[in-house]
């Protein structure tokens, strides 16, 4: 007669999981100056706003989101990158019968050791997706203030731009900024 | 009375619907039932055939090149209807044996679930034959038979179904290649130019239908299919010096702005289970036409610089006058704005004010 016995396998898989996320946009300036001044005015705005020179770009770090920006094309670059240790087990459970023998148990445990590697996958997957809505969820928060940053800073080199414009056509009498509406008038004598 | 045998007089009511005068229901019986296909066709049958696609071709294509209309000719512009802008002899459409195999295979087969591809050879394909391929799929593509046509050979990267009808290409492929070069060359850009009324009209559906649409995977694929088959047509007017074959663009958009509502796009798009960098890819896709009015506007600033001594003089004026016909300025800056408002960052800020 015949008995069935249980067979417990149990696998287990350590790796880092990795989730990123990215978006991209452009800053767009006015060419009041030619290209390469205006370029230089944002650089330097862009630096006293904590800003670092890496190459070309201009980079900054903000809560665990990176923030490039090339200010020869204002193209702006904001990135999250997470990773994370996990130490996964999975333990999985089956039958076998004696009357298969050795090489029956053997095939048992093999078809079990594939579905606890399968669940060990599943698991990796599940961890991944996690650690990737944290990376765009990390992304969200930086973007919430983010455009408003950049509007001042759109705004404040197109006046430094304009100021520079100015003196080159005449010499400046007056120069009014009114904050609250975002204008600025410049009296020239020409 | 010209007597056929029952395969024959199934071909022939066949190409009926491909020639857009019976509607593809009334033939659905017989394109999915199979039948022996004969060793060969009577006289009758052929010489029936060659008469039904020589005049359903043109009476096609007629409908849609009958309007007083300006296009180059060697650098020159010239208007009239189709048929008095071209000399006759230009016109002519030859069609090969592979037109008749196309229509052995859809008499003999179903169409459906075919048990053979027909014997096309792709590179013997005359414009004839093009142009059968291409109203064969108008005709079958809303049917279950559409994707399966796409599988067969002459129909995949034929360039004209790709930019006519990208929606039924792009959710039933994948990563196809339109060949558009083709149709810009010299004696073949006046199936592009008799085709611009169809080709506006079914983009400004597309574009009006992308508003609505809900499944972010699909409205990926149809923009990018778009967006490649839009870049091939760009690449091909260029090497040709054909840019007013992409006047229809103008059109579609031209339309869209009169007739639809610009304060939501995309409202029904649900992508706030995508990565921010998917969704900006999904964006990207969706907004196909807009993005290639900024080429648009990129020719027409070329065109302003170009001087009455220039060689390219002719078709400078011919795109200005057409750019100002549509409104170009106005439709650079509303597809502008509507990229703009897709920006993810300032999406985010939005929803967050």
């Amino acid at each position: 007669m015949s008995r069935a016995y249980r067979i417990s396998v149990s696998e287990s898989l350590r790796k880092v999981v990795k989730a990123s996320d990215h978006v991209s946009t452009d800053i767009e300036l006015l060419e009041v100056l030619p290209k390469e001044q205006m370029s230089a005015l944002l650089a330097a705005e862009l630096e006293g706003q904590g800003f670092e020179r890496d190459g070309d770009l201009l980079v900054r770090q903000q809560d665990g989101v990176t923030i490039s920006i090339d200010p020869n094309s204002g193209k702006i670059t904001v990135s999250a990158e997470l990773c994370e240790e996990v130490d996964l087990k999975q333990d999985v459970s089956g039958w076998a019968d004696e009357d298969f023998g050795r090489f029956g148990r053997k095939r048992a445990e093999e078809q079990l050791r594939k579905q606890a590697k399968e669940g060990l996958e599943q698991q990796a997957q599940s961890k991944e997706e996690k650690l990737t809505q944290q990376a765009t969820e990390q992304l969200e928060g930086v973007l919430r203030d983010l455009q408003g940053e950049l509007d001042g800073t759109v705004n404040r080199v197109t006046a430094q731009a304009l100021k520079q414009k100015a003196a080159q056509i005449g010499e400046i009498k007056e120069i009014t900024e009114d904050t609250e509406n975002g204008s600025m008038t410049i009296v020239l004598e020409v | 009375m010209k007597e056929v045998s029952e395969f024959e007089a199934r071909l022939l009511r066949i190409v009926q619907c491909l020639m857009h005068h019976t509607t593809v229901e009334q033939t659905l019986a017989l394109l999915v039932k199979p039948i022996r296909r004969p060793r060969c066709l009577s006289r009758n049958c052929v010489e029936l055939v060659q008469d039904m696609l020589s005049k359903g071709v043109t009476e096609w294509l007629a409908r849609s090149g009958w309007s007083n209309s300006r296009f180059l000719q060697d650098s020159e512009v010239v208007s009239g209807r189709l048929w008095h802008r071209h000399p006759t002899p230009s016109l002519k459409l030859s069609f090969s044996s592979n037109s008749m195999e196309l229509l052995l295979w859809l008499t003999s087969q179903n169409f459906v679930e075919p048990k053979s591809h027909p014997q096309i050879t792709k590179r013997d394909l005359t414009l004839g034959d093009r142009l059968l391929l291409l109203m064969t799929f108008s005709v079958i593509r809303a049917t279950l038979g559409g994707p399966v046509l796409l599988k067969q050979p002459g129909f995949r990267g034929h360039g004209l179904i790709e930019l006519m009808f990208p929606k039924d290409v792009a959710v039933s492929t994948s990563s196809v290649e339109p060949q558009l070069e083709f149709w810009c060359q010299r004696d073949h850009a006046w199936v592009l130019e008799s085709l611009q009324d169809k080709l506006a009209h079914q983009w400004f559906r597309i574009e009006r239908d992308k508003r609505r649409m809900s499944d972010h995977k699909d409205m990926q694929k149809i923009g990018e299919l778009q967006t490649r088959a839009v870049d091939a047509l760009f690449d091909g007017v260029q090497q040709h010096d054909r840019k007013d074959l992409c006047v229809f663009l103008l059109m579609a958009g031209w339309h869209l702005k009169t007739t639809v509502p610009s304060d939501e796009w995309f409202e029904q798009l649900d992508v706030r289970s995508l990565r921010m960098a998917d969704r900006s890819a999904v964006y990207q896709a969706a907004l196909a036409w807009f993005s290639a009015m900024n080429r648009l506007g990129e020719w027409n600033s070329q065109a302003q610089a170009v001087g009455f001594y220039d060689e390219d003089y002719q078709a400078s004026q011919l795109w200005k006058s057409q750019w100002e016909r549509f409104d170009g300025d106005q439709l650079c800056r509303w597809s502008a704005e509507i990229i703009k408002r897709t920006d993810p960052i300032r999406a985010v800020a939005a929803d967050n004010a």
